[in-house]
């Protein structure tokens, strides 16, 4: 055997005897109570913990366990995954780095979560979703100064993105500049998605300079804006360990909004088999069903769900939709009228009765259930849309008009709204302020087809 | 100021109406905290409370529920506050029962009234005729009939009740007669004049317009049944403001005045002169909704400008969890701040008051942090230590769940305490004592002060859901002086508000005597100053009654009560 050969073996044997020597790796973290998991849960994290198993010196599997543990809320169990999966990394744990920073956040060590984002943002000043959560976290502790200069790395990091912009400007307006926050503020609400949050704080920099119109505005728009975190390598794993319950039904209330629906049935008829007897999984299933347009399948799901709990209050409300839809009137007027008595300071019984009155042809009394739906939840656009649609169709045009306009007050962005105000404007005979209204419909939607159709017949109108 | 870093909303919304547009049922994410742990940077000292509730014969014990139904009510319950019902001048306690909810009143789980006879409390409530067996909220005491003693307003998951102080130890259920038996869920309510004309009127904060059967089914961690978030109901009732006509019976104003024109999922209600000019403005804590700051125009009618003013949501402009409300002057600029305890993953939010319009100043006032991982309930502003701060007290107790397996189900928490170290700056104060009353967990709910013992400090009561009352004696400020001041109404009986201020060589200090604030709760009305951290005495105090009547005292005694009757009676 050469002498190189023969090194080789050597050092192959001492490692061999080392590693075999060496402390064995700790055991894999599992929850003490798994029984009280949601199955989908049970079933992601203990696949995930025997992956952990099966590599235990792996610092990838360790730490994609705790990415199980943190995307379902267990934070303390995810805490010491990535606690395990770091010192386990021979590259660069920055990332298992920052998601535990992120989950000692949740679990409330906001001390000890800044500690480890400092060290994050040292290893990796090129991070910035570690910058943002630095930034976030000195926020919390009162350190504006220390926000800005985070911050700003993000700006300078992320020009395109408004992350940087918001949090420099939130910091800047804690620090008493709102004229610099101001600046940093329009800038953000440029470019975010969802600039209400931005517009939020850009309200309060406006205020502070004495910019009092615009204040109001800025304020008023900016209510409940979503928070915008930037990724990082692991955000989409996360969102693909997201299975407990709760967040895969608000999951696929978003697909059936956006009528999305075959995502949404699968999404459903997944958490149905965990959870065959649970009327908030059979309900909702039963809703997708109704938007597909199988309402037998739907009226199947809803005996399920009222064999599982007679009494269920959202069971019978959507009873009382599939029976309009099916046209059985009389049911949906009874399901609807029990409704009502059972919760009358509840807007959706208000709601669903009026859907049946209208099925009806009783005009008149589904305007008045729609009135009370709107006097008990004046946050919901739907309902103002449809009271105005109502009116509209009993030519109650001046109160249908005044609805819209109260409408556009809240969300001055809803085309359907200046579109309810361009017909009934039509129908007063105020083409000024029906073309006004057109207008301002094409602007927030250039493609709008009802947009062009009211704009072509105020034109054969005027002309 | 709400958690910037979550990526799951709490709340499903839109989830019953949206049934009705297709939308979609859904279930509530995990309210959950953290376990708290104690932080690097606290300060530590003696416990400033020890437990007196025990030892003065105080033996109450809140229940929720008997089983396991996780009916919604039963998590917010949990009411208690200090009545001078006997009239001989020091401050008895009323505290305010759950029970179980699907079986109804059950003379088991009632009301309880402890007559305060210097050296011990005595359970009161048979013969007083006080024991109320409605699933229990809030309160508030107010002299309704102008009789000169203190009356009893209960405040029920249902039908609330108003008890008549008939001045010989007993009361009377007066609720029909007067008109003020609310069937919507009522959580605190705030006694105040409306006028001013004299006759205190009731506003009440309501909360969700729930009943059993439209309860829903929600799940927390991991999947389990859990409680769920008001948003889950879609549901947020208006409140009721009850004007006292003054013959002994209120009317139900809550249409024509605009107040019951708004819906919000109402916790925490306070009474306040919120720019300083005499008159008084209301502000409500809603959950998960925008709160509200109800000022009276000229022709009666009332108008919420909380999101003009700033104090509606927090900097980001998020609705969170609003539960009770402390009110105190932090930064001494002579008007009233705001602090709003919220859930878990939100901070506890303090809006500073700067000429009538707000600022969320949580994160600089050093209030963040610690409450990050808390959910807050009952709170208050007071100067426990005598140092010249106002001080900060929090009761928390989680409304969901928070983790699995063995205690899982306990919405323990500790509480929290803050010393107030300058203009609107606060540090926590450590628990000393793991088992004392900062250091153990449970779920607090009411907090209520008053100087109880009659030795010139605040002292806290504390109502515990599905747990002990507390009644946490003053320690931090022995022995050092102060300076108090009650202010009364013409025919003797506590005023529910009044303004106070200490002239100090240092500036004014303003206070105030305020009955109505925290969670359920209410408090002793008397006006308070620490003095150990003043190089002199104030040279002069000054009480202001809403209408803007007002006495002056020169050269106050320190270390004495001083009752100051409202003029012109």
């Amino acid at each position: 055997m050469p002498a190189t050969d023969s090194r080789v073996v050597l050092l192959a044997l001492c490692g061999a005897l080392l590693a075999a020597c060496a402390e064995p790796p700790p055991p894999v973290v599992r929850t003490s109570t798994p029984e009280e998991l949601d199955p989908a849960v049970r079933r992601l994290v203990g696949r995930l913990a025997d992956e952990a198993e099966a590599a235990p010196r792996s610092a990838e599997a360790r730490g994609r366990l705790g990415l199980g543990y943190e995307a379902n809320l267990l934070w303390r169990e995810a805490q010491a995954s990535f606690e395990q999966a770091i010192p386990l990394e021979e590259g660069d744990p920055w990332v298992w780095e920052l998601h535990r920073a992120i989950v000692l956040r949740e679990a409330g060590e906001t001390r000890q979560a800044l500690e480890q984002l400092r060290q994050v943002v040292d290893e990796r000043p090129e991070s910035s979703a570690a910058r943002q959560r630095l930034g976030l976290a000195l926020l919390e502790l009162g350190d504006a100064a220390g926000a800005v200069e985070a911050f700003e790395a993000v700006m300078e990091l992320e020009p395109g993105e408004a992350a940087g912009y918001l949090g420099a400007g939130e910091a800047r307006l804690l620090l008493g500049e709102p004229r610099v926050a101001a600046d940093l503020l329009e800038k953000a609400v440029e470019l975010s998605a969802d600039p209400a949050q931005a517009r939020y704080r850009l309200g309060l920099a406006y205020r502070a300079l004495g910019r009092e119109e615009e204040a109001a505005s800025a304020l008023a728009l900016g209510l409940e804006g979503e928070p915008e975190l930037l990724r990082d390598p692991r955000s989409s794993a996360l969102r693909e360990y997201t299975v407990y319950l709760a967040a895969r039904l608000e999951r696929a209330a978003k697909l059936l909004e956006s009528e999305r629906l075959d995502k949404a049935s699968t999404l459903l008829e997944i958490c149905l088999d965990d959870h065959p007897e649970r009327p908030t999984v059979l309900n909702t299933l039963a809703l997708t069903r109704l938007a597909q347009d199988r309402p037998d399948e739907a009226r199947e799901l809803l005996d399920r769900s009222l064999a599982a709990d007679p009494e269920y209050f959202e069971t019978h409300l959507i009873l009382a939709s599939w029976a309009t839809r099916t046209g059985r009137i009389a049911l949906a007027l009874e399901e609807t009228g029990r409704a009502v008595e059972a919760a009358p300071g509840n807007a959706a019984p208000h709601t669903a009765r009026s859907q049946a009155l209208v099925a009806a042809g009783r005009y008149g009394e589904a305007a008045a259930s729609l009135e009370r739906a709107l006097e008990l939840e004046v946050r919901d656009p739907r309902i103002y849309l449809a009271l105005g649609v109502l009116y509209e169709g009993t030519e109650r045009w001046s109160d249908a008009l005044a609805l819209y306009r109260r409408s556009l007050e809240r969300w001055p962005a809803l085309v359907p709204a200046w579109l309810g105000v361009a017909r009934t404007s039509l129908a007063l005979g105020d083409t000024e302020k029906a073309r006004e209204a057109v207008d301002a419909a094409l602007r927030l939607d250039s493609g709008h087809p009802e947009a062009h159709l009211l704009a072509l017949r105020l034109e054969e109108e005027e002309g | 100021m709400r958690s910037r870093w979550l990526w799951v909303r709490g709340p499903v919304a839109a989830v019953l109406a949206a049934a009705l547009w297709l939308g979609c049922s859904g279930e509530e994410a995990g309210r959950s905290a953290g376990d708290p742990a104690a932080t690097a940077a606290e300060t530590t000292a003696p416990e400033w409370f020890e437990d007196a509730a025990a030892p003065l014969g105080i033996d109450f014990r809140h229940v929720r529920a008997t089983g396991d139904q996780l009916w919604f009510p039963e998590m917010s319950s949990g009411g208690g506050g200090w009545i001078d019902y006997d009239g001989d001048g020091d401050q008895d306690l009323y505290l305010v029962q759950g029970g179980d909810l699907p079986t109804g009143p059950d003379p088991r789980f009632h009301n309880a009234l402890y007559r305060n006879d210097g050296e011990r409390f005595v359970d009161v409530t048979a013969s007083a005729g006080v024991g109320d067996t409605g699933f229990g909220m809030g309160l508030a005491v107010l002299d309704y009939d102008g009789d000169g003693d203190e009356d009893l307003y209960v405040a029920n998951y249902g039908p609330n009740v108003l008890y008549r102080n008939e001045g010989d130890g007993t009361f009377s259920d007066v609720t029909a007669a007067a008109g003020v038996g609310e069937s919507a869920w009522t959580t605190s309510v705030a006694p105040f004049d409306i006028e001013p004309d004299g006759d205190i009127d009731l506003f009440l904060a309501n909360y969700v317009a729930w009943s059993p059967s439209t309860e829903v089914e929600c799940t927390g961690v991991g999947g389990i049944r859990d409680y769920c978030g008001p948003n889950r109901y879609q549901a947020p009732a208006p409140d009721t403001l009850y004007r006292n006509d003054g013959n002994g019976v209120f009317t139900d104003v809550s249409a024509e005045s605009g107040i019951g024109e708004s819906f919000g999922n109402g916790l925490g209600v306070t009474a306040l002169d919120f720019d300083g000019d005499s008159s008084t403005e209301l502000y409500v804590a809603n959950d998960l909704m925008a709160n509200q700051l109800w000022f009276r125009s000229a022709d009666g009618r009332w108008v919420d400008e909380a999101i003009e003013r700033g104090c509606a949501v927090n900097m980001a402009g998020a609705a969170e969890a609003g539960m009770g409300v402390a009110v105190g002057d932090v930064d001494l600029n002579g008007l009233p701040d705001l602090l709003v305890t919220h859930l878990a993953q939100e901070t506890n939010t303090l809006y500073l008051n700067h000429d009538g319009l707000c600022a969320d100043s949580t994160t600089t006032s050093g209030l963040a942090m610690d409450s990050l991982s808390r959910t807050g309930f009952g709170t208050v502003f007071a100067d426990f230590d005598h140092d010249g701060w106002l001080d900060l007290w929090v009761s928390n107790g989680r409304v969901a769940r928070a983790r699995l397996g063995g205690d899982g189900a306990s919405l323990d928490e500790p509480n929290l305490l803050y010393r107030g170290t300058g203009p609107a700056r606060f540090e926590i104060v450590a628990p000393s004592r793991p088992d004392g009353p900062l250091g153990r967990a449970e779920t607090g709910r009411a907090t209520a002060v008053a100087d109880f013992d009659l030795d010139g400090d605040p002292d806290i009561l504390e109502v515990n859901n599905q747990g002990p009352a507390r009644l946490l004696r003053n320690r931090a400020a022995d022995g050092r002086p102060w300076m108090a001041v009650l202010p009364v109404e013409a025919n003797g009986t506590r005023t529910p508000l009044a303004r106070v201020r200490f002239d100090t060589v240092a500036g004014e200090r303003w206070t105030a005597a305020r009955r109505a604030a925290s969670y359920c709760s209410s408090h002793e009305p008397i006006g308070h100053l620490g003095l150990s951290g003043l190089d002199e005495a104030p040279a002069e105090l000054r009480v202001v009654w809403p209408g803007g009547a007002t006495v002056v005292l020169r050269s106050p005694p320190a270390n004495r009560r001083l009752v100051v009757r409202r003029p012109g009676g």
